[in-house]
């Protein structure tokens, strides 16, 4: 028994995780603020009350936000109206110093302001002295320290037990700014920014509605990020909204920090290679959605709403198709739909030709195809998975470069890259050409993730094309199926309106007039679409 | 309770029964049963057809009359609780042996007619994964896929009409009624058994598709466009072959464009149409095991289907390897005693359960009334 703990030992299972040492501080709790849902359950049950000492609030911030190694956060003691002591907390950057010089201390220091005031003397000061838009009186602890770590402005007074919570928020951003994934000829452009207030109001812009509801709460994450949950209430279907709400409140992890994390965080199916829900930067297509019955959800400092629930064919819609003419609209989805078609199915049905059913070619294309490879050492399927790997290779480069850099790696890849590895004999000038055009249908594909989700069917189809020919393809063709035709997004079928059929039509390849897309998508099940 | 019965609308359940019909009607006929003494098929494979939706319609009424929502209620109220059981167990291998018909068929042809060096074993297991995944999956993956390649099927079956049409010459009819009414009858009743296991599944599926009344609505539409299809494919094979080629043919319906067209360009397509009609007899066979499954789990109380898909998917997998191996004789012996006693072992349950249920619900009233 000592050998195995001594062999332990020597392996340093026993030791502690330095990690976890790193994270304790020396009373136990947490090294950071805010994360309750990590520390100790009597750091948990303590009371959120505030305290009505003004010396105890001052212990107990200066305690909390560590203000001793955290110049950042502020907490300004002054005499209301010249008499009453009172404390004004902030952070510096976040909240605007001037609106705070102006309308809360230059106006509370002002004396006899607090003359004829009465208990509750926060409800006083809130109606008679600080000249802000936005204040709010709350009792509770932790709204308190959110609302400061939002850019608020907190000031206590001393004998209150509550607290003045006035917006001043004041920290840079970016301003609103063409949409950069998803750009229009004919559309508007405008594009989400990381404020989610900002955010809030490209959406409200464009419905005008007073039914249009936007419930702001906590993400759930360690990190208190506000997130918004936009919906028409007068027709959005409740089964939904409070499947959304259920689904966000489920919520528990360290940090949400994108709508990236939000998605994975509250959609079903998590190893679906297809995304269940729509992931987009453009506020006209978030109103459109919204409009249709569907839910929007927005995260501070992430430029993208998620809107749900969404189908195939939501996916492969670009904001572009509403903007144009009908038939315009159709034959461009048609061509996407092709492109997407070519992207999956052309690799594999080629190379299931040239490796297992040579008698469907032609006498032509095998002696091109013959010429083409006759010096290229490495079997044909593993060609066709090397070039599919470097075609994502200078994707990936070309997408995480800066953007003229980007180009010149697209254009070095495909053009001198692959013109050398067809004079290096590493690849076939048709198999080059293959991965080339299934490479240009997936950028067809609207939706990045999508795009992505088609190039990993690509590889497995080309790989089962490779194993078994039409056979390995036709069985994965009816896996692919299977899985697309039991995946849901919450709770509405992916493949919808085609299988099941429901009204909207529209959404599939044919467009359709703009005049139809007046009702309501069926499968968003609204309140307000009561025809049959 | 995880059956995976979920709910499908009217065109998935008409795509999955219709799918499943065809396929079982024209693709697992044995050809030399069929056409060797005369060509009648094209109008005894659509009455045979009609027929087994006629027992399906008996038992269908039964279960609404005796208000039994499924035919696993409807089976332990007509028989009692053992008897039932064993009898939705006795469906449940219906349904297996008609998931293996038509995999089996379509192994062998793509073994013999593509990949004739490999292992016969090997060509089965491509199958095995997708039919499995859908009777894992359960109804609204079944229903769906269907009808998404329930069109790409009708587009190919148009044009296996179009393509050999010139080809056709009303001499091949002769003899005009096959060997004779007798013969036909015969070959007629005996095919009810191939077909009548399309029929049987959705009694037990009353939940996923909404219910009896749907189902017979269902259940109709099908057969419809079972019954056309079915005449018209076998009366283009009669046009485009003699009954005597026939006899001798493997899979007529995929032979039939490789014959007729000769030298040309879309000569080289008919191996891809093979495919194509093996993905529709893949989605035909998921909707068989997904229903064997089903009513093995109602019939044993078993509360999650996955395990029983699994399990029972694998089973018409050696059920094929068997088949085709050197103790083929114990699948020819049980394939014998189906041909001949299919249709009474398939149906006899349920007419009887039928008048059974009739004569109980008329004694219910009697005894009500006195």
């Amino acid at each position: 028994m000592s050998f195995i703990k001594r062999i332990l030992k020597a392996l340093s299972f026993e030791e502690k995780n330095a990690e976890f040492e790193l994270l304790e501080r020396e009373t136990g709790e947490p090294g950071y603020m805010g994360g309750w849902k990590e520390c100790t359950p009597e750091e948990r049950e303590k009371p959120h009350d505030i305290p009505r000492s003004l010396k105890k609030c001052n212990e107990r911030l200066r305690r909390e936000y560590r203000i001793d190694i955290n110049p950042d956060i502020v907490v300004r003691e002054f005499l209301l109206g010249g008499s009453i002591p009172a404390l004004a907390v902030f952070v510096t950057g976040m909240a605007g110093s001037s609106m705070i010089n102006d309308f809360i201390l230059r106006d509370g220091m002002k004396k006899g302001c607090m003359e004829r005031a009465t208990p509750p003397l926060a409800e006083y000061a809130v109606k008679n002295v600080f000249t802000m838009a936005e204040a709010e009186i709350s009792c509770d602890w932790d709204k308190l320290k959110i609302a400061v770590s939002e850019g608020r402005t907190a000031v206590l007074i001393d004998g209150e037990a509550c607290c003045i919570l006035m917006d001043t928020r004041g920290f840079e951003h970016r301003s609103v700014n063409t949409p950069q994934n998803e750009k229009t000829i004919k559309g508007p452009q405008e594009g989400f920014t990381e404020s989610i207030r900002t955010n809030i109001t490209l959406v409200r812009r464009l419905i005008k509605t007073d039914d249009l509801v936007c419930e702001l709460r906590q993400s759930g994450g360690g990190n208190n990020l506000k997130i918004a949950i936009i919906y028409r209430e007068a027709s959005a279907n409740q089964t939904l909204v409070n499947e959304v709400k259920r689904r966000l409140a489920k919520i528990d992890t360290r940090s949400v920090i994108s709508a990236g994390v939000l998605e994975q965080l509250t959609e079903e199916h998590t190893f679906s290679p297809f995304p269940q829900l729509l992931n987009t930067e453009r506020p006209d297509r978030v109103a459109a959605y919204i409009m249709q019955g569907h839910v929007a959800v927005l995260i501070e400092g992430s430029p993208f709403a998620n809107v749900m629930p969404v189908t195939m064919h939501t996916l492969m819609a670009s904001p572009e198709d509403s903007y144009m003419r009908e038939p315009q609209g159709t034959v461009i989805r048609a061509v996407r739909y092709t492109g997407a078609l070519i992207s999956v199915l052309l690799p594999a049905y080629f190379l299931a030709l040239a490796l297992h059913h040579q008698g469907l070619l032609s006498v032509e294309v095998l002696a091109t195809l013959v010429s083409s490879r006759k010096m290229v050492f490495a079997p044909l399927g593993s060609e066709m998975i090397f070039l599919l790997v470097v075609f994502q290779l200078i994707r990936e480069a070309g997408l995480r470069v800066p953007g003229s850099i980007g180009q010149a790696i697209g254009i070095i890849g495909g053009l001198i890259l692959g013109q050398a590895a067809v004079a290096a004999n590493l690849a076939s000038s048709v198999v080059l050409i293959i991965v080339a055009l299934s490479g240009l249908g997936n950028f067809c594909i609207p939706d990045y993730s999508a795009q992505i989700a088609v190039s990993y069917f690509r590889i497995g189809l080309v790989i089962a094309a490779w194993l078994g020919g039409f056979l390995g393809i036709a069985c994965s063709i009816v896996i692919l199926m299977c899985w697309l035709c039991s995946l849901k997004s919450y709770g509405v079928p992916f493949l919808a309106p085609f299988s099941p059929k429901v009204y909207s039509k529209y959404p599939m390849i044919r467009r359709g007039p703009v005049s139809a897309h007046s009702r309501a998508s069926d499968f968003t099940n609204t309140r307000e679409d009561t025809r049959v | 309770m995880r059956l995976n019965e979920g709910a499908i609308g009217r065109q998935e359940s008409v795509s999955a029964i219709s799918l499943a019909l065809f396929v079982s009607a024209v693709f697992t006929l044995d050809s030399h049963f069929a056409y060797s003494g005369g060509n009648s098929s094209y109008i005894w494979l659509p009455l045979s057809v009609a027929a087994a939706f006629g027992i399906f319609l008996v038992t269908a009424i039964a279960m609404e009359r005796s208000g039994c929502p499924d035919i696993f209620a409807f089976m332990r109220y007509v028989y009692g609780e053992i008897a039932g059981t064993v009898i939705i167990f006795l469906l449940a291998a219906v349904l297996i042996y008609a998931a293996y018909l038509p995999l089996e068929v379509f192994v062998n042809a793509v073994h013999n007619f593509i990949f004739v060096e490999a292992q016969f074993a090997r060509v089965a297991l491509w199958l095995i994964p997708a039919v499995a995944l859908q009777a894992f999956l359960g109804l609204e993956c079944v229903g769906r896929t269907a009808k998404c390649f329930a069109y790409m099927l009708g587009v190919l079956l148009i044009v296996s009409f179009i393509v050999p049409a010139r080809g056709f010459e009303p001499f091949r009819l002769y003899p005009a009624a096959g060997d004779g009414l007798g013969q036909a009858v015969k070959k007629g009743g005996l095919s009810i058994a191939r077909v009548l296991p399309a029929f049987i599944a959705p009694l037990g599926m009353t939940g996923g598709m909404q219910g009896i009344k749907n189902v017979k609505k269902y259940g109709l539409i099908s057969a419809c466009i079972a019954v056309f299809l079915c005449a018209i494919t076998q009366l283009v094979l009669a046009l485009s072959y003699t009954y005597r080629e026939l006899g001798e043919l493997f899979l007529p319906l995929y032979r039939i464009n490789m014959i007729m067209l000769g030298e040309g360009y879309f000569f080289r397509l008919d191996k891809i149409s093979l495919f194509l009609w093996l993905i529709g007899a893949v989605v035909g066979t998921g909707f068989y095991a997904y229903g064997a499954s089903l009513f093995f789990c109602r019939a044993g109380r078993v509360r999650d289907i996955r395990p029983a898909a699994l399990s029972l998917t694998g089973t018409v997998f050696f059920f094929i390897l068997l088949a085709n191996s050197a103790t083929h004789a114990v699948m020819d012996a049980i394939g014998d005693i189906l041909v001949n006693w299919g249709t009474l072992i398939a149906a006899l349950p349920l007419l009887a359960a039928a008048l059974i249920s009739a004569i109980k619900k008329a004694k219910e009233k009697r005894n009500e009334t006195a």
